[in-house]
């Protein structure tokens, strides 16, 4: 493929990209606060760590619906 | 004055458990998503796709009310599931840890102890569906044309009536059992059998408060207030008012025995 198509393509995405990468970052922050917090979680804490930096904006969602023991 | 107390008990509760800001995000992402990916589906497609040499397909644009109605689709599918898992166990999940029970043993009374639980929801509820249009609004206007803002924002606020109609269904069946998954699954369940009968008998029930979801749509495209709305979403208001009733006399009941 053109490499100046993909870069165009590129250019138009990214404001309307960045606000949601700034979400996203939200999410993961206040989810690895939690988990720090937090008394103890549903399964290792570890796990819910790596789950919320590395499955993108599911993760910490899937975090907070099921990793929290109320 | 009681009243006062627990419900912000209950606001401080969905502060620490940061419910406050991960639902308006995630609503802001599920209604913001579609939008974007339908305007950009044929340039990925053109710069990613192996499409063949010459191969001409048109996806039509959607006009700007049908790009705010993707919004509400994805709002009333996988929004619907997460207003029914954040609600889940608010009740029952007390009843089990014996927290309810600590409570109830002050002079509480049982209609201020659910109330204040479905305000602090509705509340979130309410704030989640109109940041996340405010966002829909914005992204559909760079992208697809001018809409109206307070024709998107006066349709979240009868959109909110459907999910607050939810929210009280959630809240009877957590009086009711004990599982909060169950909840959970039960409301689901509740609301695909009420929206498949509704389906059904569409022409004679115009006025279900399943039905504000389209009706909301409607209001969308062309704007008017037709009766059906006002209908459904009263209708809505008086069956989320009457159930919430039912709530509080089934934990009466339970006191008892």
């Amino acid at each position: 493929m053109n490499l100046t198509a993909d870069l165009e393509l590129l250019k138009d995405l990214l404001p309307l990209i960045i606000p949601l990468v700034i979400l996203h970052l939200i999410l993961m922050t206040i989810a690895l606060i939690d988990i720090r917090k937090i008394d103890e979680t549903r399964g290792p804490k570890y796990i819910w760590v790596l789950i919320s930096i590395f499955v993108s904006t599911i993760g910490p969602i899937i975090y907070f619906l099921l990793g929290r023991r109320q | 004055m009681q009243f006062q107390v627990m419900f912000k008990k209950e606001l401080l509760e969905n502060w620490r458990n940061f419910k406050w800001i991960w639902v308006p995000i995630v609503f802001i992402i599920l209604a913001i998503m579609d939008p974007i990916t339908t305007y950009y589906l044929p340039r990925i497609l053109e710069t990613v796709g192996g499409l063949p040499e010459g191969a001409v397909f048109s996806i039509p644009m959607p006009s700007p009310a049908e790009a705010v109605g993707m919004s509400y689709a994805q709002i009333g599918s996988i929004g619907v599931l997460i207003v029914a898992v954040i609600s889940m166990g608010t009740i029952a999940g007390e009843i089990r840890s014996g927290v309810y029970e600590m409570i109830l043993s002050k002079p509480v009374s049982y209609a201020n102890y659910i109330m204040s639980k479905f305000s602090a929801y509705s509340l979130i509820i309410l704030l989640s569906l109109i940041v996340s249009m405010i966002a829909s609004w914005y992204y559909v206007s760079l992208l697809f044309g001018d809409i109206a803002f307070s024709t998107v924002i006066v349709s979240a606020v009868f959109y909110t009536f459907y999910l607050l109609f939810i929210l009280s269904i959630t809240v009877v069946l957590n009086t009711l059992l004990k599982s909060p998954g169950l909840v959970a699954f039960l409301t689901i369940i509740i609301v695909i059998a009420l929206n498949i009968i509704t389906d059904i008998f569409s022409h004679v029930l115009t006025w279900s408060p399943l039905m504000v979801s389209n009706h909301t749509l409607a209001f969308l495209y062309d704007g008017s207030l037709t009766s059906e709305l006002i209908g459904s979403v009263s209708l809505a208001i008086i069956f989320t008012a009457l159930l919430l009733v039912v709530a509080t006399m089934i934990l009466q009941r339970r006191a008892f025995d």
